[in-house]
């Protein structure tokens, strides 16, 4: 029987058919599809998200399906101390997460590519072809990560993510702007990479397989390796656990570039030169969260190194501290978007370090909506402002646009985590696991478990405040310059996606509300039986790639080591929720007024401190030239005096040679015949008295 | 029942000169060549499928092989390999030759010494006694002399048909010496007598045998092109056509080189004649070092393109000796590193071949031979500038290309062969052969240049496509070539 | 002793007795140079022209295709001499037939192919017609 499973290729190669589509046209540099590209892709993203949901709904059933497609290449025999030679190929994991992850996905590109209907068609901009050519590859690749088997795999599409979100913010290209921004995000995010790329050569070198889930898969034979059940390699002398927390670490070095944490967020707010659905879809709500999503799909590996642990929860906690306290400054509208949205996937590094698998993907889950819902909404915004960012010259338009106020408030609340909006459920559900988790493991973890949940609560109240500051200068108050005034809600193709958005920002939270089971007893949280699965059976069993198994490696000795403390969520959900309603509370009365001061100048070094960004960028532009650059000249100093010289030498040699040898060849056929058999005299002398035939 | 004899591949391709012949006659002054291509490439694809077909379909032929004639004629998984190899190689010439002697007289004995030769080829890859592999030899290389010579009004082709005429019988001569002197020394042609005789021990004859497969090696390292029996090889090359050039330089080199492993291999063991004092292997390592540092150094400093080729070529032949060269008494990497010097063979039949198509190309629009006349091609005919960058590149073994898996297999199997300074010389080669392979890429692309160009002949952009394709589909599908190559090789030493 | 020597010893005397018959002849002749002496012989008639004419290409066609068939004469007549013997050891018709016709039936694809290029063809020399209508004069 064919089921949802046999169509699964289809879902990544919909989208890619759409940007082959694209880029012919864009080729043959006529205007031959309607919408400059933009039907195909709205055809091929819905088309995946029909099959995602397909999907989606036999994975519900119970099945899942884990199956190599294509091998490119085998080795002949296995090395060190491995049982099986290398692999390498291309195959789908469809389990609870990745069909989840799907869905998020091609529903964002489907609205995304609507919005991008009013946003770019709307507005008259030239070069639609290679904006839809970008998209289409990029709603391919990141959905060619998502379905990946093997680590191998997801970093070649970890790359192409990359490379279209290099595409897509440099889209405008004849500005200055936008080619430095994507120029910077291809960079940084590369810098991580590299540690990834040796990750992943890593793990081939230790485990001889790269594939996430089943018997063969790298976390299980990791974990039977630290009980002694099976033998891998292991490099620089180190114990297994020890190893396998570097090659960890050199995995997280992708995520940390990909997913924008500190210190290699640099790249995100830049990157807000794109056009704005580029922003909601790529640097938002799917691309970003590449990072992180890696992260849990190979949990189980990282589940069994405390100290990798340790490291992801503090970078995420650190990240979603630092992060928002710098987007309490910003004047444009993305900017503070943007450095939310690294304060976010601060969140779920924090839900995912400390022991919380379901927490962090429930955060990925409704940040995905919620953030693009908030990049869309400032995008309807920046459309009616034509195209003016600052919030200062706004001001008021929620009269005026009050689809996209509704839709943008009910992103803010769920953004800063007040009941009921999705936001709550999940960061607290993060919070408490940070919590609980810290309390309770007696190891150093524990301690470091305390320190990211307080910097996450801290950041709570940030939150709040620079979600309503962002909210208030926008929506309320008297508009504060001619163009805010006349300012008009777009078409049907902006509102719908936010509509749509608005509803979900809303309720998805209700997939898992914790705190009300714990209340109430009620057998509500439906996303934690989804990635928990049957203990022992079924898939849970097979792939292992469930909760089951993820919380069995944090609590045993050998893996992270954690024991939970028993505390009611519902008391910890009201303690963030308190420091998020205060924090909106002080946006509102600083500036909720009809005219809002500029309170954030009275900040003096402070605010220039934020505002600069920490002078990150600064020390990251001195580390390359200071640093780099002058290692650089004596490398080249090296190459060209030394490597040149030798190259340079060995050729005029050659070539030297070469014209001697073009001499024998002079023409004379008598002397080739004389030549020819002087040279079998000598071979057949020398061989004669080597051979001593005679 | 009726069984397909195992020689099919060979008889379609003697078949289709006899009915290239029998067109010919009938219509003896037509200068339109459509039906006498049609009839060549028709034929040279059927033999290429017989052959296809008996290496794949189990046919028994490839592992075991079987005996034909008194065991004058052996057809196995090596022979097939090299047919199959022959056919390609003769359908892309044959493709190439429609527009490149469009109008010209006497186009059927063009094709008709074609696929005279192709037969010969074929059975040289089969022979299995010293008198067919001389007299396949023969019928290989007497066509091949009048067609170089095709274009008779031609002071070069007329030149280079003479000076290749003359090397090759004075290199006639060598061999069937040698194979006399094997005779004397052994007391039987067949290759399997042969070393019989050597295994039961020369006694006294060490001398005669010795200098007998020493001429022999000479017969065939004419032609496969190798020092010192290289000198024809530049001149005749280059005063081609450059569809016979293609033609000589690959199959012609390739028959060369199935000879030899099937000649030396079976015919005179490597264990015996070494303890006797015959050491084949470090013959052909010290043939292999000469051939390929003089093959690439002189292409380093030429002018001309065919030329360079004709060098390159030459180059080529070194890579590829090492196939013989790494051999050692009862190793087991024999049959892996002859296999993968088999497998490169058959990728360079078709880079080569390629390349030397666009020489053709480049011939028929009028564009000069040098460097510079390529200047700015790449701009005019991006496809034939495209196809011939992959094939530069190919045969300089840069990857992903075709030649880039086949140089490392060989290079592999050699290293585990224990020949790691061969290696080191063969690298530096290819690197030495990367720059001047780079010169005509730099010309095609980034040199302004200004043509005049008459369209694009269709049947030579064929060929080019499928040589290209050859030399890119044999990345994914290297995986076959080489499974069969170093199982027909490995089955040559059981 | 090394049998080699003797054939060395052949090789050297073989050698050097030509030349040493020439260089004791150049030493003890008189030298007159005389023209007649450097003429090429031509039966006492006096050449004209040089040596170096070109003969008609269709001599080597002629040539060639007396070689095919002295070749084909060589290879039948051992054949006929097999062939009753072996149709009375019981070899059936095709066997013993069969490659024989095969072989004839190659050599009459080019005969015919030859023929066919005008291989026998005659072509008449101008120059000797003109010649030939010279002396009719």
């Amino acid at each position: 029987m064919v089921g949802a499973f046999d169509y699964a290729p289809a879902i990544v190669l919909l989208p890619f058919l759409s940007f082959c589509l694209a880029v012919g046209v864009a080729l043959s540099g006529r205007d031959l599809l309607p919408k400059g590209g933009a039907l195909p892709g709205i055809a091929a993203t819905a088309g995946s998200l029909l099959l995602s949901a397909w999907v989606f709904l036999t994975v519900s059933g119970g099945e899942t399906y884990n199956e190599t497609i294509y091998t490119w290449a085998a080795g002949a025999e296995a090395t060190g101390s491995l049982s099986q030679p290398l692999e390498l190929t291309f195959g789908l994991l469809l389990d609870p997460l990745s069909a989840m992850m799907l869905l998020i996905v091609s529903l964002v590109a489907l609205l995304v590519h609507v919005f991008s209907l009013g946003y770019m068609n709307d507005e008259g901009e030239t070069g639609l072809p290679r904006y839809y050519a970008g998209l289409g590859l990029f709603t391919a690749s990141m959905l060619g990560f998502v379905v990946a088997d093997n680590l191998l795999m997801a970093f070649m599409f970890f790359e192409l993510v990359g490379l279209c979100s290099y595409l897509l913010i440099g889209f405008w290209f004849r500005q200055s702007g936008p080619p430095s921004a994507a120029k910077k995000a291809f960079l940084v995010t590369r810098f991580g990479d590299y540690f990834f790329l040796i990750g992943v050569v890593a793990v081939f070198a230790t485990f001889g397989t790269a594939a996430f889930a089943g018997e063969e898969s790298f976390p299980h034979l990791a974990e039977q390796a630290i009980q002694g059940e099976a033998t891998v390699n292991t490099f620089l002398g180190l114990e297994p656990t020890a190893w396998f927390t570097v090659v960890g670490l050199l995995v997280l070095g992708g995520v940390i570039g990909k997913s924008a944490q500190f210190p290699l967020h640099t790249w995100l707010p830049d990157a807000m030169e794109g056009p704005t659905p580029v922003s909601a879809l790529i640097h938002a709500a799917t691309m970003v969260a590449a990072g992180v999503y890696l992260v849990a799909r190979m949990y189980g590996f990282y589940a069994l190194s405390p100290t990798a642990m340790a490291v992801i929860a503090l970078v995420g906690a650190f990240t979603a501290l630092f992060a928002a306290s710098m987007g309490l400054v910003k004047r444009e509208i993305k900017q503070v978007l943007a450095y939310s949205t690294i304060s976010q996937y601060g969140y779920i590094m924090l839900g995912l370090g400390a022991g919380g698998y379901v927490a962090g993907t429930f955060h990925l889950l409704t940040h995905a909506f919620f953030k693009a819902l908030l990049f869309l909404g400032a995008g309807s915004v920046i459309i009616a402002m034509h195209h003016n960012e600052d919030m200062w010259d706004m001001g008021g338009l929620k009269d005026r646009m009050p689809v996209t106020y509704y839709t943008f408030l009910a992103g803010s609340l769920a953004l800063a985590g007040i009941v009921p909006f999705a936001g709550f459920w999940s960061k607290d559900e993060v919070l408490y696991e940070a919590l609980v988790h810290g309390l309770g493991t007696t190891s150093g973890l524990g301690t470091a478990l305390l320190v990211a949940y307080g910097m996450g609560l801290i950041a709570v109240l940030f939150t709040g405040f620079y979600t309503f500051r962002m909210v208030m200068l926008t929506f309320h108050g008297e508009p504060r310059t001619e163009t805010a005034r006349e300012a008009t809600e777009p078409g049907w193709n902006v509102k719908l996606p936010l509509v749509v958005l608005g509803i979900l920002a809303t309720t998805v939270g209700f997939v898992n509300m914790v705190p009300v089971k714990d209340l109430t007893g009620a057998e509500i949280d439906f996303l934690h039986k989804w990635l928990y699965g049957t203990e022992g059976a079924g898939w849970a069993e097979a792939l292992g790639t469930s909760g089951y198994n993820y919380h069995h490696l944090l609590v045993a000795d050998y893996g992270a080591g954690m024991t939970a403390a028993a505390l009611p969520s519902y008391l910890v959900g009201l303690l963030s929720l308190a420091l998020a309603l205060f924090g909106a509370g002080a946006a509102y009365v600083l500036y909720g007024g009809t005219d809002p001061d500029p309170y954030t100048d009275k900040l003096g070094v402070l605010k220039d401190v934020l505002y600069n960004n920490y002078y990150q960028d600064e020390y990251q532009v001195w580390l390359a030239e200071g640093v780099v650059l002058p290692l650089s000249k004596a490398a080249d100093v090296f190459d060209q005096a030394v490597v040149d010289g030798v190259v340079n030498g060995v050729s005029s040699v050659s070539l030297f040679g070469g014209s001697r040898i073009k001499r024998i060849q002079d023409g004379l056929v008598t002397h080739y015949a004389a030549m020819l058999t002087l040279g079998l005299t000598v071979l057949l002398v020398g061989f004669a008295i080597y051979g001593g035939w005679f | 029942m009726v069984t397909a004899p195992p020689l099919t591949p060979t008889f379609l391709l003697g078949l289709t000169a006899l009915a290239v012949l029998t067109y010919d006659s009938v219509w003896p002054d037509s200068t339109d060549g459509s039906v006498l291509t049609g009839i060549s490439v028709v034929g040279s694809l059927a033999s290429l499928a017989a052959a296809g077909w008996f290496l794949t379909a189990g046919t028994g032929l490839a592992t075991d092989g079987v005996s034909l004639y008194a065991d004058a004629v052996v057809v196995d998984g090596m022979s097939l390999f090299f047919t199959a190899l022959f056919a390609a190689v003769t359908i892309l010439v044959s493709l190439a030759s429609f527009d490149y002697f469009a109008g010209k007289e006497n186009q059927g004995e063009l094709f008709g010494l074609m696929l005279l030769a192709a037969t010969g080829m074929s059975l040289m890859a089969s022979a299995n006694s010293l008198a067919t592999a001389f007299v396949a030899l023969e019928l290989v290389s007497l066509p091949s002399y009048a067609l170089v010579a095709f274009l008779k009004n031609d002071r070069g082709s007329s030149e280079a048909g003479l000076k290749y005429f003359l090397i090759g019988a004075l290199s006639s001569a060598i061999f069937v010496f040698g194979v006399s002197l094997i005779y004397g020394a052994t007391g039987s042609l067949l290759l399997p007598d042969v070393a019989a005789a050597f295994e039961s021990g020369l006694g006294d004859r060490v001398g005669i045998a010795g200098v007998g497969v020493l001429m022999v090696a000479g017969g065939v390292a004419f032609k496969a092109a190798a020092v010192p029996f290289h000198f024809w090889a530049p001149e005749a090359y280059e005063g081609a056509p450059a569809p016979v050039s293609a033609f000589l330089s690959s199959a012609s080199k390739a028959a060369g080189f199935a000879l030899a492993f099937r000649v030396f291999v079976v015919g005179f063991p490597l264990g015996p004649a070494a303890s006797a004092g015959i050491d084949w292997a470090l013959l052909f390592q010290v043939l292999a070092v000469a051939t390929m540092v003089l093959g690439n150094f002189a292409a380093a400093t030429q002018d001309e393109v065919k030329r360079m080729l004709a060098y390159s070529s030459i180059g080529h032949a070194g890579y590829v000796l090492i196939g013989l060269a790494a051999l050692s008494a009862e190793a087991s990497t024999n049959g892996d590193v002859m296999g993968a010097a088999m497998a490169h063979l058959f990728v360079y039949g078709f880079m080569n071949t390629g390349a030397f198509l666009f020489v053709a190309l480049a011939e028929n629009w009028g564009v000069g031979r040098r460097f510079e006349d390529y200047n700015g091609l790449g701009a005019e005919k991006p496809f034939a500038a495209v196809a011939m960058t992959a094939f530069l590149f190919s045969l300089a073994g840069v990857p992903p290309l075709g030649g880039f898996f086949s140089k490392l297999f060989l290079f592999a199997g050699a290293v585990e062969a224990g020949l790691w300074w061969l290696v080191v010389i063969a690298v530096i080669n290819s690197s030495l052969s990367l720059f001047y392979y780079s010169r005509v890429v730099r010309a095609l692309w980034f040199e302004e240049g200004d043509h005049d160009l008459s369209g694009a002949p269709t049947a030579l952009y064929a060929a080019l496509a499928v040589a290209l394709i050859g030399t890119v589909v044999l990345l994914p599908g290297f995986g076959p070539v080489i499974e069969t190559a170093q199982q027909a090789a490995t089955a040559l030493f059981a | 002793m090394n049998p080699w020597i003797a054939i060395g010893a052949l090789a050297v005397v073989s050698v050097g007795i030509p030349v040493a018959m020439m260089a004791v002849s150049s030493l003890l002749r008189p030298s007159v140079p005389e023209q007649g002496k450097s003429a090429v012989y031509e039966s006492g008639e006096i050449p004209t022209g040089t040596t170096r004419i070109r003969f008609n290409i269709q001599y080597y066609m002629v040539a060639l295709l007396f070689v095919v068939f002295d070749i084909e004469t060589v290879l039948i007549f051992p054949w006929t001499v097999i062939y009753r013997p072996a149709l009375e050891g019981g070899a059936s018709m095709t066997e013993v037939l069969a490659p024989m016709l095969v072989f004839i039936g190659v050599l009459v694809v080019g005969l015919v192919w030859a023929w066919r290029q005008g291989a026998v063809q005659w072509v008449s020399s101008p120059r000797a017609l003109e010649e030939k209508t010279e002396a009719n004069q």
